[in-house]
């Protein structure tokens, strides 16, 4: 057993627990916070206009809950940039913030990226292709945030809680890589953090100090990476999760999952190394090997995945310019 | 009337600065089920199943600062914006709060361009939108009204057949009698509906009679039979009389004579009387039919509306055609063959005007264009100011 004890019962909660918005800008305004929203995007004009109207519906225009909603693209070639701004967001290209430094495409670097134009002190990561968007996958993840001084950040997930009732009991968790890849390995070196329900949930939250001090893969294993890397820096008590209902998108082929979950694994083991949990003794490949069955043969696929990754952004000169409180 | 109109002009651009709102309203009203759940109303004795998309209306009103919301006895939810003359009688906004169309599984909509798209949408969630969205366009552009504005949602209208005796009964609730009423639909933008066909929608059902001794017919030949018949009827020209056979069902088995049939019919006519003898004369065929073919026939009445005008030259007519007008829009004018006929009948002075241009109204794709939505709540409003000043007295 390991030490975080009743963490899942302490540190889950459900969205409807802050659907009191009123409530959280009254907070937010005591506690004299700023959040900011940041939605990652590569082509989503089907969903970006929906995810900006709502939000900035009903949780600026109606409860100025958040302060800013800012879109960072990768360099769609649709028209998501343009909707974007037409309905209001902020929108910057990655390659053109911090112009200085070599670019890299990825959503981990648009998430970086974010860090040094994003001007609140909690920051709101959310996906953009979700299709059913709703106030609540922003304020079910700042809430825990606002609630308790103590929770630094918070991860979305979207399954009912483990036990329906008192006798219904149903298997509970994330999505094929979750299970099959991410879970396992976090149960055999970090037996804590196999306790959040959806590890690489695409929505998270947390104060500035949280993501600006730790490093972020530019391509899978994001998700991974950063929640390995604060519960290092912050521990499992600053760290909490929110039942965010259904989630909405669209589904990626096996064969994707199995790129994704390659990056995944390397961004672990990657990790691990450095930490001193294992270590690698021979070469790591970069290669993933897939087929494919094409006039009744099979052809051989292969992807190379490099594991790039950017340092924390508290190291970059042009970020301290910007924020000196940030200055260790 | 002339600053009326100014205003209305001018209100058609500040309302699409305002299109977050408008739509974000559309979007969160459109995707709750209209047709899902129960929900108790404060009048805890009641025992009607309330709808959660009727909840919702009424928690928005509440949320956009509405002076009072209350629900009738029905569960329809009405916000309250109280006017400076309190002995003034009211005016009421209402649309049908449910979707005719209503997908399997959760509903989604999504915005592409200028373009709103999602099931339901245009028959009626973004008319219930529209008169949802507007306490906060009254508050945010500084508008205040001589009467008390009553802004109601009807539920439950499309649920089980109930259809449009549900208007009926929700207008049997209203303590006072409005001086003006806007029935607001999703679409056509333009269209104003001012007087009302009589309308006859039936179920002819047909099924084997118990106990026959002769070999029973088959009941799809029986229904061909009926529509036949109902083809020869002569149908005057003048009062425009029509006979429409709109539904068909029946069978079971590919090899098996058909035990029941059924078939949906809409008689119209602009004259009452012409529509009353219309009805009889298929009473009639359906006697005969019973006699020869010895088979139970059942003529069942859903809806029966009446011919009622309010009349082209009433204040609230001219002022909805002077408003459509200022705003660029060619009224387009046709009978209602819906709930506006309960209106008149109770001498509330009462038109049907549509929101937005749209398509594919009743099907997964249904959509609307932003843009017209802007004008079509720039239209509701005008018409209101419109009826606070001049209709309300005449």
């Amino acid at each position: 057993m390991h030490e975080s004890g009743d963490w899942l019962a302490r540190r889950t909660f459900h969205h409807g627990d802050f659907s009191d918005i009123a409530a959280l800008v009254r907070r937010k305004q005591e506690r004299g916070l700023s959040i900011s929203l940041c939605f990652p995007t590569l082509n989503e004009e089907a969903t970006i206009a929906k995810e900006i109207v709502i939000i900035k519906s009903e949780l600026q225009l109606r409860h100025p809950l958040v302060d800013e909603i800012v879109v960072i693209d990768s360099g769609s070639t649709d028209r998501t940039a343009e909707i974007a701004a037409e309905f209001g967001a902020k929108v910057y290209l990655a390659a053109d913030i911090l112009p200085g430094i070599d670019p890299y495409k990825g959503k981990g670097e648009n998430l970086w990226k974010a860090l040094y134009v994003l001007e609140g002190d909690i920051i709101v990561y959310v996906d953009a292709d979700i299709k059913n968007i709703h106030p609540r996958f922003v304020y079910g993840l700042v809430g825990p945030l606002l609630a308790d001084e103590e929770i630094r950040f918070v991860k979305a997930f979207y399954d009912r809680p483990i036990a329906l009732d008192q006798k219904t009991v149903k298997p509970s968790g994330g999505g094929r890589v979750t299970e099959l890849v991410t879970r396992p390995l976090f149960s055999s070196f970090y037996p804590e953090l196999a306790q959040f329900i959806q590890p690489l949930s695409g929505e998270y939250a947390g104060f500035r100090e949280c993501f600006d001090s730790i490093p972020f893969p530019i391509g899978y294993g994001v998700e991974t990476s950063m929640l390995m890397d604060i519960y290092d820096k912050f521990g499992m008590e600053a760290m909490a999760q929110v039942d965010l209902d259904k989630r909405v998108h669209r589904n990626q082929t096996t064969v994707a999952l199995g790129r994704m979950s390659f990056g995944i694994i390397q961004t672990f083991i990657a990790k691990l190394n450095a930490s001193g949990k294992a270590s690698m003794v021979g070469e790591l490949y970069r290669t993933m090997i897939q087929f494919e069955l094409e006039g009744g043969a099979y052809r051989r696929k292969e992807s190379r995945i490099d594991i790039v990754e950017r340092p924390p952004i508290i190291g970059l000169p042009e970020y301290l310019a910007k924020f000196p409180g940030r200055a260790v | 009337m002339q600053t009326i109109l100014k205003r209305t002009l001018e209100l058609k651009d500040s309302l699409s600065s305002l299109k977050e709102l408008l739509i974000g309203n559309a979007i969160m009203l459109g995707e709750v089920p209209s047709y899902a759940g129960t929900w108790q109303s404060d009048d805890e004795m009641s025992s009607v199943d309330y709808s959660v998309r009727a909840r919702f209306f009424a928690d928005r009103m509440a949320e956009l600062g509405v002076d009072e919301c209350t629900t009738d006895p029905l569960g329809n939810p009405i916000g309250i914006i109280k006017g400076s003359d309190p002995a003034r009688p009211p005016i009421l906004v209402c649309a049908e709060l449910d979707s005719l169309f209503n997908p399997p599984g959760d509903i989604h909509y999504s915005i592409s361009g200028d373009t709103i798209v999602g099931p339901g949408l245009m028959d009626n969630a973004l008319g219930a939108a529209a008169v949802m969205s507007l306490p906060d366009i009254l508050r945010r552009e500084g508008l205040s009204f001589k009467s008390n504005v009553l802004l109601a949602g009807i539920s439950n209208t499309m649920r089980e057949s109930k259809n449009l005796v549900l208007v009926d009964r929700f207008l049997d609730c209203l303590s006072v009698k409005p001086c003006a009423a806007l029935i607001i639909k999703g679409g056509e933008l333009g269209r104003l509906n001012y007087y009302s066909e009589a309308v006859v929608r039936a179920d002819i059902v047909c099924e084997r009679r118990p106990g026959a001794r002769t070999t029973p017919p088959n009941m799809i030949i029986v229904a061909n039979e009926i529509i036949d018949r109902l083809l020869t009827i002569a149908l005057p020209q003048k009062p425009e009389t029509t006979v429409t056979v709109g539904m068909i069902r029946g069978g079971y088995k590919y090899g098996s004579p058909a035990t029941t049939a059924r078939i949906g019919i809409e008689l119209r006519s602009t004259s009452n009387e012409a529509l009353s003898e219309l009805s009889e004369k298929v009473s009639s065929i359906l006697d005969l039919l019973r006699y020869e073919r010895r088979v139970d026939i059942e003529y069942d009445v859903a809806a029966e509306l009446g011919a009622e005008s309010l009349g082209w030259s009433h204040p609230l007519t001219k002022a909805a055609v002077a408003v459509l007008g200022e705003l660029g829009l060619e009224p387009s004018v046709y009978p209602s063959v819906s709930e506006l006929f309960y209106y008149l009948k109770r001498g509330i002075p009462a038109i049907t005007v549509g929101v937005a241009n749209g398509n594919e109204y009743h099907q997964e794709s249904a959509s609307a264009s932003l843009s017209s939505l802007y004008t079509g709540l720039a239209q509701i409003v005008g018409i209101m100011l419109a009826a606070d000043e001049e209709a309300c007295d005449a």
